[in-house]
């Protein structure tokens, strides 16, 4: 027998019957047999809790299946008795595999994590919800991962997260995720290495698409490296795309090319706090339209943005450890904004470089009623301030945020960057906190070759670099 | 959905399945149409069997067909002289003139390269011949690969030959890194094909397009091929045109794949009298490193090189490539070597950035342009380092970019760096030596030691823009 159909092993189609205890059956019979297909029958909707997956099994969707995540957190396994995860929030996991090796997941039917049964409280600005949460498809360690064609909606935390796996491919599959929820990211690729993403729409409150080394699984398994990422459509009100927050293992060999951000409150951000090598990264040919968030989001509506401040000490990272930056490329990238490309390095050995913008075009508008005139590192140790800030507008125990005039490009303590062929428009009539086409300061090795662009207003300068003066050419 | 299981086929490890799995194939075929199931989590030994038109071969979770170790039970096509070579006429999986055809799943072909092995050593695998080719198709329509593994090939993993609209997509080839002939996907005189979200990882060419000699006359060129988002490593070339170029190769992109660990990078070739044109590569990372003298190789992340073979006619036409928005990092720089007779023609590089650092141990400054006549050398050569029948190694100082008898060369925006101790045959950013129309606009960078320029032409002189 090839197919494990989860009703022969006693799911149902009831929404008040658990179904995990039956589908685990499935996948331990078809996983006995040396694999199999478990299959969720077209039409039905199933509810169930943790289960797990198992070497050479087939998680089949059929059309218009429907897998519904537990809204009690007591039927999901707490895999805190992993090492792994034992100092993580994370620990939780709806859909797991754990070493394990060729597992698919595909059909066109439908995962739902039921983010609603968490939910406390629904505001116009976002999501209260209550905690723990679990993350819905988490892979670890293992290898020859296919996702192909689901839709995975409403997961109340990570929707995807591959960690420490070999050979990912995740083709054509649709996230979609309350926009208001901290936390329900849509794609995590996590210490993992030979990945492709292509052909996936993904809305998610928290990235949308994220490479990451979280510190718990490092040590364990290593770099991401070799992930080709394509033809995928984001939108998000945290970071449509995303390197690191977490990047305790290096990063390189990095392609995200040929995608759509839309009304996402940062578009690209590439942030390297821990102590890890970003190298070989190339983003091309990418569409962005980023937007102001309202207050409570940590996001300036940046279309870019990259940022190199120590974290508070022992919180996230390890503040005596630098990042290290080579060879960073944005190229092709047609920008629609409230807030433009943001570079922030800080004092000692805080600084990011070697990176290249070439043919970025950087239009601005304001249109969202979201507040404007802001700059916002978070999370950042205190005392940290961007230069030339007017002001805090408000502290928090992980940094501020603070008042700034806006630039198209704002360059702050980086090193050898290069704008070549970029280009800044505005809308008209734009609010006066906008200000130059590009601000510098302390920033060594600026070129600009053909760079076009003037400020926001009459009687400003374009061009505003302070300290080193930039190589100009064109 | 008929299953071989159901035809005979008996997942024992010793039987021979071919001819069960055959009824099954032929059964669909004969009712018009449908899916040969390998049954889930099942393993099955068997020799060659023939894909035929309309059949869906199903590869169901965990199940894997194992080639068998008997050369004998192979498809032998060595006495035809369409496949006349004793090296290349043998098949595994086949198909000849078929249509609607599709390999599907997440299941496992396993070429069985062990038993083809005769000695595995530190540098290289020694293969014991005749060999089989995995999956060959030849002259098909209408081609789909997807989501499948072929594993230790002990030859071609996967060879479309005189297909038309093929499409492969997000499979897995993994095979013997140290064993040559153990090419990932040949597409030999297709149209119209699309390779994409593969991971490659074996001992020769990773992707490489040809028009192979004794196939050519029956299916002409190769044409209109994307290669995208596919990771890519390999003992030899990642992804290649050539060396095989009896028919024109034309309208091929390459676009955003990674190239990691590899002895070469992107190569066009072309040793036979064809045109190769209109090539594009954008958006890829390359990184590319020196190995053991045993392999042909000098760890070049791009090389392209049509000259005479060792008694051969003119090469290859080669013009229009056209590369832009690469990262490389690699051990030693570009090679571009053509000759008087037939120069490439229009090559244009345009943000590139380059950092040859060294990585391995191995020594950089050796110029391997073989197959070709043994006293073919690059220009500037200081000396033979070893000279066979297929030609000759040279010992030459090592530029970023080396250019010898171009025909239109154009560097834009091209960085050059040099990492970590450079090779002590490291020189410029560029050597050229017969490169007509050389334009170099916005080079960054110099030569590896201060006292060297960072840019040398002999002959025609460049015109370089800041």
């Amino acid at each position: 027998m090839s197919t494990y159909d989860i009703t022969a092993f006693g799911a149902l189609a009831d929404p008040a019957h658990n179904s995990a205890p039956a589908i685990q059956k499935a996948i331990d019979a078809a996983h006995a047999a040396g694999g199999g297909t478990v299959l969720v029958p077209a039409g039905k909707e199933f509810m169930c809790g943790s289960i797990v997956l198992k070497s050479r099994v087939r998680l089949h969707l059929e059309t218009g299946a429907v897998l519904r995540a537990s809204a009690d957190i007591g039927q999901y396994v707490n895999y805190e008795h992993l090492e792994l995860f034992r100092k993580s929030d994370f620990c939780r996991f709806w859909i797991f595999a754990l070493d394990a090796q060729e597992i698919t997941i595909d059909g066109a039917g439908t995962l739902d994590g039921n983010s609603p049964a968490y939910v406390t409280e629904r505001l116009p600005t976002h999501t209260k919800a209550r905690n723990p949460r679990a993350q819905s498809v988490v892979l670890l360690g293992c290898q020859d991962v296919v996702l192909r064609g689901i839709r995975i909606i409403n997961t109340p935390s990570w929707a995807v997260r591959p960690a420490g796996c070999d050979r990912v491919l995740i083709d054509g599959i649709t996230i979609l995720n309350d926009l208001g929820l901290v936390n329900s990211d849509g794609i995590d690729v996590d210490c993992s290495r030979s990945v492709r993403i292509s052909n996936c729409h993904i809305e998610a409150g928290d990235d949308a698409l994220s490479i990451k080394g979280r510190r718990e699984i490092a040590q364990k398994y290593g770099a991401c490296e070799d992930i080709v990422i394509t033809n995928c459509t984001l939108e998000s009100h945290c970071c449509a795309f995303r390197l690191g927050c977490e990047s305790f293992v290096d990063f390189r060999r990095i392609v995200f090319a040929d995608s759509t951000i839309r009304r996402s409150h940062r578009g690209i951000a590439i942030d390297c706090r821990d102590a890890a090598v970003i190298e070989d990264i190339l983003i091309t040919n990418i569409a962005v339209d980023t937007i102001h968030s309202p207050r409570v989001w940590w996001h300036e509506g940046e279309a870019i943005w990259i940022c190199q401040v120590p974290y508070v000490p022992g919180h996230y990272g390890d503040d005596s450890k630098v990042a290290r930056l080579r060879n960073i490329v944005f190229r092709d990238i047609a920008i629609t904004t409230e807030q433009g490309v943001y570079v922030q390095g800080a004092d000692g050995e805080h600084h990011p470089g070697d990176i290249l913008f070439e043919n970025v075009h950087v239009h601005l508008r304001k249109h969202t009623p979201h507040p404007a005139g802001f700059f916002d590192p978070r999370p950042n140790r205190p005392g940290f301030a961007p230069a030339g800030v007017e002001g805090v507008e408000e502290g928090t125990p992980w940094g501020s945020l603070f008042r700034h005039q806006l630039p198209a490009f704002f360059l702050d303590r980086a090193h050898d960057v290069t704008l070549r062929n970029c280009r800044v428009s505005w809308a008209k009539d734009m609010p006066q906190v906008y200000s130059h086409a590009l601000e510098a300061h302390a920033t060594p090795g600026l070129v600009l070759e053909n760079f076009v662009g003037e400020a926001a207003h009459a009687g400003i300068p374009a061009i505003a670099v302070h300290g080193p003066q930039p190589v100009v050419r064109g | 959905m008929i299953d071989i299981a159901a035809h005979g086929a008996v997942p024992d490890g010793a039987t021979d399945a071919a001819a069960a799995i055959q009824a099954a194939i032929d059964a669909a075929t004969a009712a018009g149409g449908g899916t040969v199931v390998v049954p889930a989590g099942q393993a099955f030994l068997t020799g060659s069997f023939r894909l035929r038109s309309r059949v869906t071969l199903r590869l169901e979770p965990g199940s894997r067909l194992i080639a068998h170790p008997d050369i004998a039970r192979y498809h032998n096509r060595t006495d035809e002289g369409l496949f006349g070579s004793v090296d290349f006429g043998r098949f595994w999986i086949w198909a000849d003139d078929a249509e609607d055809i599709a390999i599907e799943g997440t299941g496992t072909l396993d070429g069985n390269g062990q038993a083809f092995t005769a000695e595995k050593r530190a540098e290289n695998t020694i293969a014991r011949n005749p060999r089989a080719q995995s999956v060959a198709l030849f002259g098909c329509r209408r081609v789909r690969i997807r989501d499948i593994a072929i594993r230790n090939s002990p030859s071609w993993a996967l060879r479309p030959c005189g297909c038309d609209d093929v499409v492969i997509d997000g499979i897995t080839i993994d095979s013997d890194t140290g064993m040559v002939n153990t090419d990932g996907i040949d597409p030999d005189c297709c149209k119209r094909v699309v390779i994409r979200g593969c991971v490659i990882r074996c001992g020769d060419d990773g992707i490489c397009l040809k028009t192979r000699k004794e196939v050519v006359g029956r299916y002409g060129t190769c044409e209109d091929i994307v290669i995208s988002d596919c990771i890519v490593q390999s003992s030899c070339a990642a992804i290649k045109i050539g060396t095989e170029s009896y028919g024109d190769i034309r309208n091929v992109l390459i676009r955003g794949c990674v190239i990691r660990d590899s002895d070469r990078g992107i190569v066009i070739d072309g040793r036979d009298d064809a045109v190769i044109e209109n090539v594009t590569v954008s958006d890829c990372i390359i990184h590319t490193r020196l190995s053991h003298p045993v392999w042909w190789h000098e760890g070049e992340p791009i090389m392209v090189c049509p000259i005479r073979r060792p008694g051969g006619g003119p090469p290859a036409r080669v013009r229009n490539l056209r590369f832009r928005g690469l990262a490389i990092r690699a051990e030693r720089g570009i090679y571009l070597q053509g000759s008087a007779e037939r120069p490439p023609a229009d090559l244009r590089f345009e943000d590139i950035h380059l950092e040859i650092a060294p990585s391995s141990g191995y020594p950089a400054g050796r110029f391997d342009p073989r197959p070709c006549d043994p006293d073919f050398a690059p220009s500037g050569s200081e000396g033979a380092i070893e000279r066979t029948r297929w030609g000759s190694l040279w010992t030459h100082a090592s530029p970023a970019v080396f250019a010898d008898h171009l025909d239109g060369l154009a560097l834009r925006d091209v960085r050059v760096s040099w990492g970590g101790t450079p090779d002590p045959a490291s020189t410029h950013a560029l050597e050229a030596w017969h490169v007509d129309r050389l334009v170099i606009d916005g080079l960054q960078g110099g030569a590896a030691r201060p006292d060297l320029p960072a840019i040398v032409a002999h002959g025609p002189q460049p015109t370089v823009r800041p």
